[in-house]
């Protein structure tokens, strides 16, 4: 792995930003490539930890597939349409 | 008039000693009075909880006694983290985005609770979106600590233990994640319960990280504690993590005798981690008292205690980033910009760490080391009944001390984090105070080992 202070430059930052959506200002940008530096740099300990025969941990109740019976029942959630829609902005730019 | 316990405050309804409408406006009046300093509410339901107090004395003086049977909770006053959808009562989790968002249906815990005949006074203020060890990270202000305006309460159901604390309802719910209950109670000195994962439904409660949301309660005592989790535990067809495990009746459970052929353990890494070391030893002379009942208590070893942290710090931030990629402006309040700090900063460290490339190191890397977190805990559970730790690495801080160092606050949950990775279920209980603030000391028990947990806490409680 490559040093993290070259990882989180501002152009990770920017690039994060826009896979998750969020419009950030040119000062969070600077802030965020800071902290979030230092966290990465924190977490990174784990890299000294072997772990190549370690299956790893998803969840802790050890269910799987669990399903209801196929009936309905009276709490069963109304899915008929609203009598009226509206309209909002547009969300996202093209 | 004492209505610090779900006990004596039933004890007065049954005796005619005061009513419940008599109970819910000496509550409203502690809130009037001291909530502008503590900022520890977020919404005070006043006309609706006096209207259901008026009905619960109707039932009371209808049916008598017996009401109480079927409605374990009648007229006990309530306060709901700001996270549990509560019908028609607006629910923010903190956050300027969802201000106005007022909740179409109840969340299970908080329709069992009405069920059993408990009044919601009003929604407590927390870190937004449950993201914060300290409750400064709402966007609505922190919450005061109710001894010392200048300190946190401790974060991030904040407002529910600083509530419990000054006394404006006996009981209050929270959530923990990594620490959000038992940091809170222990800041504070009340009781806090993190349930096991699963033991209680998540359904109607704002996800933060699905894998590791626990929802439990504060409370004065562990009895109440024990009584609440009677009526929240059990499964729930709208979350398929609760198993169908029977609940136990916790409250019989709670007079133990004696602890005679128990071994508990002291996790030497537990007292290593935490920097307050006057707080470690205070908890060690505390476990002193289980020695008394009986038990033997011996130092143990979870060598991969202190990777607990980082694995949260990845794991987290990453379902997260999932989670709150529903609050598209579309469905649910306002748009992504009006995200307050701490979650824009949780959702780009998730983002990243779970972006192409990285996914690997940090994500799959971290679900790795939480399994030698989680076989950590198995192995030692096979030769000690419970674990007996700190809560806190440190005493309640000045507000606005770590505002600027968001690791440093992460810190926090050093010693919390690692129950929510392994699923455990762990009691905040009060064991002292030094400088004349409160100091929690944490019981963390094998997967729905509960009753464990409020044994033990009862014994330290009437010892402390």
């Amino acid at each position: 792995m490559k040093k993290n202070q070259l990882l989180i430059n501002p152009q990770t930052i920017r690039k994060t930003a826009k896979l998750a959506e969020l419009n950030l200002s040119e000062a969070e940008v600077k802030k965020y490539s800071r902290q979030l530096g230092q966290v990465v740099e924190y977490i990174n300990q784990l890299q000294q930890l072997p772990t190549d025969k370690t299956t790893p941990t998803s969840q802790v109740t050890g269910l799987e597939n669990v399903f209801r019976s196929d009936n309905r029942t009276e709490t069963e959630i109304d899915l008929t349409p609203p009598s009226s829609y509206f309209r909002t902005k547009r969300i996202k730019s093209q | 008039m004492i209505v610090n316990n779900i006990n004596s405050i039933q004890v007065g309804y049954k005796s005619k000693k005061f009513s419940v409408l008599e109970i819910v406006d000496h509550c409203l009046d502690q809130i009037k009075s001291q909530n502008p300093r503590l900022n520890a509410l977020l919404t005070v339901c006043a006309q609706d909880s006096r209207k259901n107090a008026s009905q619960a004395d109707h039932i009371i003086s209808k049916e008598g006694k017996n009401a109480f049977l079927t409605k374990p909770l009648l007229g006990v006053p309530l306060i709901h983290k700001d996270l549990f959808m509560t019908k028609g009562i607006p629910t923010t989790a903190g956050s300027k985005m969802l201000e106005n968002y007022l909740p179409p249906y109840d969340a299970t815990v908080v329709s069992r609770l009405k069920q059993a005949g408990a009044i919601t006074l009003g929604k407590a203020n927390l870190d937004a979106w449950a993201h914060g060890s300290s409750g400064e990270n709402s966007d609505f202000g922190p919450t005061r600590h109710p001894l010392d305006q200048t300190l946190v309460s401790g974060g991030s159901s904040s407002g529910s233990a600083a509530s419990v604390a000054a006394g404006f309802a006996p009981i209050a719910t929270g959530t923990d994640t990594g620490g959000s209950i038992r940091l809170p109670a222990a800041f504070c000195g009340v009781v806090g319960l993190k349930p096991s994962y699963g033991r209680v439904s998540r359904y109607g409660i704002i996800a933060m990280s699905s894998s590791c949301d626990s929802i439990g309660h504060f409370s004065n005592n562990v009895a109440d504690s024990a009584r609440l989790l009677k009526i929240t535990a059990g499964q729930d067809l709208f979350d398929a993590t609760t198993p169908a495990i029977p609940v136990p009746d916790y409250p019989a459970h709670l007079k133990a005798d004696n602890l005679k052929g128990i071994r508990l353990g002291l996790p030497i890494e537990y007292f290593e981690l935490n920097t307050d070391k006057r707080i470690g030893q205070l908890v060690k002379e505390k476990a002193v008292v289980f020695q008394k009942a009986g038990a033997e208590v011996v130092e143990v070893s979870l060598p991969h205690t202190k990777y607990a942290l980082p694995v949260y710090y990845i794991i987290v931030p990453a379902e997260v980033s999932s989670n709150l990629a529903r609050f598209d402006g579309i469905r649910f309040g306002l748009n992504r910009r009006s995200f307050g700090a701490e979650a824009k900063r949780r959702i780009m460290l998730g983002t990243y760490i779970l972006s192409a490339g990285y996914y690997d190191a940090y994500y799959l890397k971290a679900m790795k080391v939480r399994t030698l977190i989680v076989n950590d805990f198995k192995r030692i559970f096979k030769q000690v009944s419970a674990l007996i730790a700190p809560v806190t690495p440190n005493l309640p801080f000045k507000i606005g001390e770590k505002a600027s160092d968001p690791l440093s606050l992460y810190i926090q949950d050093i010693l919390t984090v690692p129950a929510n990775l392994a699923g455990l279920p762990a009691l905040a209980v009060p064991a002292g105070r030094l400088d004349g603030l409160p100091v929690g000391l944490q019981l963390i028990g094998p997967q729905f080992g509960e009753e464990t947990l409020f044994k033990l806490g009862q014994i330290l409680e009437t010892n402390v």
